[in-house]
C-alpha cells in the first residue's frame, strides 16, 4: 500500500500534489483538513476531528455553528491524512480525551464517489454511554426529513425534552420511526436538489440484536438543525439480554464501516464499501479472517412467522432471516464461540451455541424448537407467541408516535370478552396511569372450572418495574417480582423491544366458576409514576389460559 | 455405545422400569400414567445394544404403532423434510407417550436425534418431571445426559419452578445441582417471590440462601415487601459480596421512594462498618445527583 501521512506540524502540502484543490484531495487547514472528493463533496475535518463544514455542489449542509461529531466532539489529540492508491483518502483522528480513553475514528473518501466512510475504533464505552456520529444538517437546506421525527412547528414538548405535540395532536420524536437493526439500510434527509443519507452499514459491533431501534433522524425545525444519525449503541432500547447473556458495550472492536452519501436528492442504494478492507484501519478484520454458520432447518415452525437465527459474544453479533423450511447461512462472522439462538419473528424459541473458525463453514444440523410457548394446549389464547405486540391496539403504532397522539385509537380501560372481541381490540400496551385495569371474561364448562389452569401472559418490555397483578373472580393472585428490563423509557419512545417475560400463575379450581369467569389485570411496582403514560407499564405478547 | 443406541436402550429401561418411579422431592410430581401403560408396547431397534440390556425388552415384543408409522415416514422422508416424523414426535409428547416418543427420537437421523432429544425431555420435564428425571439419570453418556437434564429442568422450570427447587436442592453438590437450583430460583423470584421468600425462611444458612435472598432482592420492590423486610434479608446475606450487592440494591430502591429513610438505615445498621457504610454514602449521593 502506497500511503503518505502528513502530520498536524506538516506545511500546506497537498495530499495529491499534482492536483488543484478543485479536484480530489486534502489540505491541511488550521490543525485539520480540507477534502475535495474530485465530484461534488467539500468538507472540512477540524483539528478536533469534528466536521463543521460539507459543501455540495457549493451549498453548504453543515450547521454553521456546531460540527458534525461523534458524541459532542472528538476533542481529537491527533488528525493525519493518508492516501491509498490515489483514489482514496483517510483522515483519522485519535482522541485521548478523558470522556473517550483513546478512541480512533476515520473520515474515508473516494475520489469522484460522493460518500464519506466512517468507521470508529472505541477502547471504551464513551462516558456519555452512548456511541454514534451525528450529522448536524442545515433544516432549511435539508427540510424533508422522515415525518415520524420531524419537530417542525411543534407546540412544545409533551414529554422529557424529547418528544414533542403538535397543533393537530400529533406527536413527534427523534425516537420515532426508526426501523429494527435487521431492516437498516438508508435514511435521510432531502432539500432542493440535495440529499444526505445514512448508510447503517456493518453491525457487528453494536449491541442489543436484530430487532433493537435507536434514533436514526431528528429534524429541529426551521433555522435550527436536521440531525442525521448513526447509533452504534446506547442505553435508551438495547440494554438487552439475549439468549440469557446480558449485552455489554463492544469496545476495542471496529464499528462500521458506515457512510454517510450525498446525492441530489434521490434515495442511494447501500454503497459497497468492500474497499476499506485494504485501507489497514484498527480493528478491520478481512474476510480471509471470518468463518460462517450454515443452519440445515428447523424442525417444528410455524410458518405463519419469519424466523431468524441470531449470535452474540462479547466481540460481535450477527443474524440473518431463515428460509421457509429453516435453513440459512450467516456470513462473515469472526471467529469465537457465539450463543445461538433462533427466533419466531421476535421470540426466542431455541438457545444454543456454536463456534466459528476463520475460513471455514460451521454446519448445525437441523434443529427441533424446544422453545415455542404457542404449542402449549390452551383454553383460550390472545394474540400469539411472537415477541411483539403489533397484533393488538394501537401496536402498530408504538414505533411511530406517542401513546396519547390522537391517531391511536382510544386506549380504554378495554373489556375484553373471549370469544367475541376481536384480538385488535385487546390493548398492546397496559398502562398503570391509563388505561387499567384490563377485564378479560371467558366461559368455562364444568369440567374445565373443575381443574387447576395456568394463566400466562407475555410481555416484550415493561417500563418503571411494571409487572401484571391479577384477580380472577374477585380473588387476588400473587403479585409476581419484577422482571429485568432496559432502565429507561420505552412504550413512550417508539419501542415494545425489550427482554421477553413470561409471568405465569396456577389457578386452583376453587378460583373458577362454572359459566362466566372475569380476570383483570392491573400493573403494579414499587415506584411511584411520573405520568399517566410514564407510568408502571408493559407491552403485551400474549395472553392465555392453559388447559 | 453410540448416542443413538444409548436413547433406544433408555427408550426401553423407561418403558420397563413402568411406574417403578420413585421421587425424593418433597412436592411429588405425578408419575406419568402413559408409562406403564405403554410398556407392552416398547418394542426397540436390536441393532447395537449390549446383550445384558436388550434383555429387557422381550424380543417378541410387538412394535409400537406410532414407531411402525415413523419408520414408514422416515423411509418416505429420510430428512423429515415434511416434518411429519417430528409432528408425530408432538403428539407422542402432548398425549403423553413419552417413552415411545424417547424411542422414535432414538431412531431420528443423527442430525435431528439430539434437538429430538432435547424436545421430548423439555416436554416431559414439563408435565411429568419425576419420571424425565428418572429417564435421564439412566443415561451414561455425558453429553447426552447434560443435553436432557437440562432440557428436562427447562421444562419443568417453566410450570413448577418451587418444584424443581426443591428436586435441585436435594441434588448433590455439582454442575446439575447449580445448573437446577440457579434456574429454578430465577422463575421463582419473577413468578412468586412471596413463596420463594417461604421456602428460603426453611433453608439453614449458605450458598443457597444467598442466591435466593440476593435474587428475590432483585426482583421485588414495595409492589412485593417493604424495604425495612428487604433489609432483613440483606442482613441475613451470608456472602460478602452478595450482601454488599444486596445493600447497594436496596438503599439505591429505597432512596427513590425515602431517601431519608434509607440514610437513617445506613447510619443505624450495626453490621455495616464505616468503611462500608462511606461506599454507600457515596452511592447514594451519586444517585441522587444523578436525578
Amino acid at each position: 500500500m502506497k500511503t503518505i501521512v502528513f502530520s498536524l506540524a506538516a506545511s500546506a502540502l497537498l495530499i495529491m500534489p499534482t492536483r488543484s484543490l478543485a479536484s480530489f484531495g486534502a489540505v491541511p487547514s488550521g490543525g485539520g483538513y480540507i477534502v475535495n472528493n474530485g465530484a461534488n463533496l467539500v468538507f472540512t475535518i477540524t483539528s478536533g476531528g469534528d466536521m463543521s463544514s460539507c459543501k455540495y455542489k457549493g451549498t453548504e449542509l453543515n450547521d454553521t455553528g456546531k460540527a458534525s461529531c461523534i458524541a459532542s466532539g472528538l476533542s481529537a489529540s491527533s488528525v493525519t491524512a493518508s492516501t491509498n492508491g490515489g483514489n482514496v483518502i483517510i483522515i483519522k483522528c485519535v482522541s485521548t480525551a478523558s470522556e473517550f480513553g483513546n478512541m480512533t475514528h476515520y473520515y474515508i473518501v473516494q475520489s469522484g464517489v460522493d460518500n464519506i466512510y466512517m468507521a470508529t475504533y472505541p477502547t471504551m464505552e464513551p462516558t456519555v454511554g452512548e456511541l454514534r456520529y451525528i450529522f448536524r444538517g442545515q433544516f432549511n437546506v435539508l427540510p424533508n426529513g422522515p415525518a415520524d421525527s420531524n419537530n417542525n412547528g411543534n407546540t412544545g414538548a409533551i414529554e422529557s425534552t424529547d418528544v414533542f405535540g403538535h397543533s393537530n395532536g400529533q406527536t413527534t420524536s427523534k425516537y420515532y420511526g426508526s426501523e429494527r437493526a435487521k431492516d437498516l439500510t438508508v435514511k435521510g434527509a432531502t432539500g432542493s436538489g440535495v440529499g444526505v443519507f445514512t448508510a447503517f452499514g456493518n453491525r457487528e459491533s453494536s449491541m442489543g440484536g436484530p430487532f433493537v431501534r435507536d434514533i436514526e433522524n431528528q429534524g429541529d425545525g426551521s433555522g435550527s438543525d436536521q440531525e442525521i444519525y448513526n447509533y452504534m449503541n446506547s442505553g435508551h432500547h438495547l440494554d438487552l439480554t439475549i439468549g440469557g447473556q446480558h449485552e455489554a458495550f463492544r469496545v476495542n472492536v471496529l464499528h462500521g464501516p458506515y457512510a454517510f452519501c450525498f446525492t441530489a436528492g434521490s434515495t442511494p442504494s447501500v454503497p459497497d464499501m468492500s474497499f476499506i478492507a485494504n485501507l489497514g484501519l484498527t480493528g478491520y478484520v478481512g474476510t480471509s479472517g471470518r468463518g460462517r454458520v450454515v443452519l440445515n432447518g428447523l424442525s417444528g415452525m410455524n410458518t405463519a412467522y419469519t424466523y431468524y437465527m441470531g449470535f452474540a459474544n462479547t466481540t460481535a453479533q450477527y443474524w440473518t432471516a431463515l428460509n421457509s423450511s429453516g435453513g440459512g447461512e450467516c456470513y462473515n462472522m469472526k471467529p469465537g464461540n457465539y450463543t445461538m439462538v433462533i427466533y419466531k419473528n421476535e421470540l426466542v424459541v431455541w438457545t444454543g451455541s456454536v463456534t466459528v473458525t476463520a475460513g471455514n463453514a460451521t454446519t448445525v444440523h437441523t434443529i427441533t424448537i424446544t422453545g415455542d410457548p404457542s404449542t402449549t394446549a390452551t383454553i383460550w389464547r390472545i394474540g400469539d407467541w411472537d415477541g411483539t405486540a403489533l397484533e393488538f391496539l394501537n401496536g402498530g403504532n408504538i414505533m411511530s408516535m406517542h401513546p396519547q397522539d390522537v391517531r391511536n385509537t382510544h386506549w380504554g380501560p378495554v373489556t375484553f370478552t373471549v370469544g367475541s372481541s376481536s384480538t385488535g381490540s385487546f390493548p398492546s400496551c397496559q398502562f398503570r396511569g391509563t388505561n387499567s385495569p384490563t377485564t378479560i371474561k371467558f366461559n368455562l364448562t364444568s369440567a374445565q372450572a373443575g381443574a387447576a389452569h395456568n394463566l400466562n401472559i407475555g410481555i416484550t418490555t415493561a417500563y418503571n418495574n411494571g409487572r401484571p397483578s391479577v384477580t380472577i373472580n374477585g380473588h387476588a393472585l400473587s403479585n409476581p417480582g419484577a422482571s429485568t428490563q432496559p432502565g429507561d423509557r420505552s412504550l413512550t419512545t417508539g419501542t415494545y423491544r425489550g427482554n421477553n417475560t413470561t409471568f405465569t400463575w396456577s389457578i386452583p379450581a376453587s378460583d373458577f366458576v362454572t359459566g362466566q369467569n372475569t380476570l383483570t389485570i392491573t400493573p403494579i411496582s414499587g415506584s411511584g409514576d411520573l405520568s399517566p403514560w410514564l407510568s408502571a407499564s408493559w407491552a403485551y405478547d400474549c395472553v392465555e389460559l392453559a388447559n | 455405545m453410540n448416542a443413538r443406541d444409548s436413547l433406544l436402550l433408555l427408550a426401553a429401561a423407561v418403558c420397563v422400569a413402568g411406574g417403578l418411579v420413585h421421587f425424593h422431592a418433597s412436592q411429588k410430581p405425578a408419575a406419568p400414567p402413559v408409562a406403564a401403560t405403554f410398556l407392552p408396547a416398547c418394542g426397540v431397534s436390536q441393532t447395537g445394544i449390549s446383550p445384558h440390556r436388550v434383555a429387557v425388552v422381550p424380543a417378541d415384543q410387538p412394535v409400537d404403532p406410532a414407531i411402525t408409522q415413523s419408520r414408514q415416514l422416515f423411509a418416505a422422508d429420510p430428512d423429515d423434510r415434511e416434518g411429519r416424523a417430528f409432528a408425530l414426535l408432538a403428539d407422542l409428547c402432548r398425549d403423553g407417550n413419552f417413552p415411545i416418543a424417547l424411542q422414535l427420537a432414538g431412531e431420528a437421523p443423527a442430525d435431528l436425534r439430539d434437538g429430538w432429544l432435547k424436545f421430548v425431555f423439555t416436554r416431559w420435564g414439563g408435565t411429568h418431571p419425576a419420571a424425565a428425571m428418572q429417564a435421564v439419570d439412566t443415561l451414561t453418556d455425558p453429553d447426552q445426559h447434560t443435553a436432557a437434564f437440562q432440557a428436562a429442568v427447562s421444562g419443568w422450570n417453566s410450570r413448577d419452578p418451587a418444584g424443581l427447587a426443591d428436586y435441585a436442592h436435594a441434588l448433590a453438590p455439582g454442575a446439575d445441582h447449580d445448573f437446577a437450583l440457579g434456574t429454578a430460583l430465577n422463575n421463582w423470584s419473577l413468578q412468586d417471590p412471596a413463596a420463594l421468600g417461604t421456602w428460603l425462611n426453611n433453608l439453614p444458612p449458605g450458598s443457597e440462601f444467598d442466591q435466593g435472598a440476593a435474587l428475590m432482592l432483585t426482583h421485588t420492590d414495595g409492589a412485593n415487601r417493604s424495604p425495612e423486610v428487604a433489609a432483613k434479608w440483606v442482613e441475613a446475606i451470608g456472602d460478602v459480596g452478595l450482601k454488599e450487592k444486596s445493600l447497594a440494591n436496596l438503599l439505591n430502591e429505597w432512596s427513590q421512594t425515602d431517601a431519608a429513610a434509607a440514610r437513617q438505615y445506613l447510619a443505624n445498621a450495626a453490621w455495616v462498618d464505616d468503611s462500608l457504610r462511606g461506599k454507600m454514602l457515596d452511592t447514594l449521593a451519586r444517585a441522587s445527583a444523578a436525578e
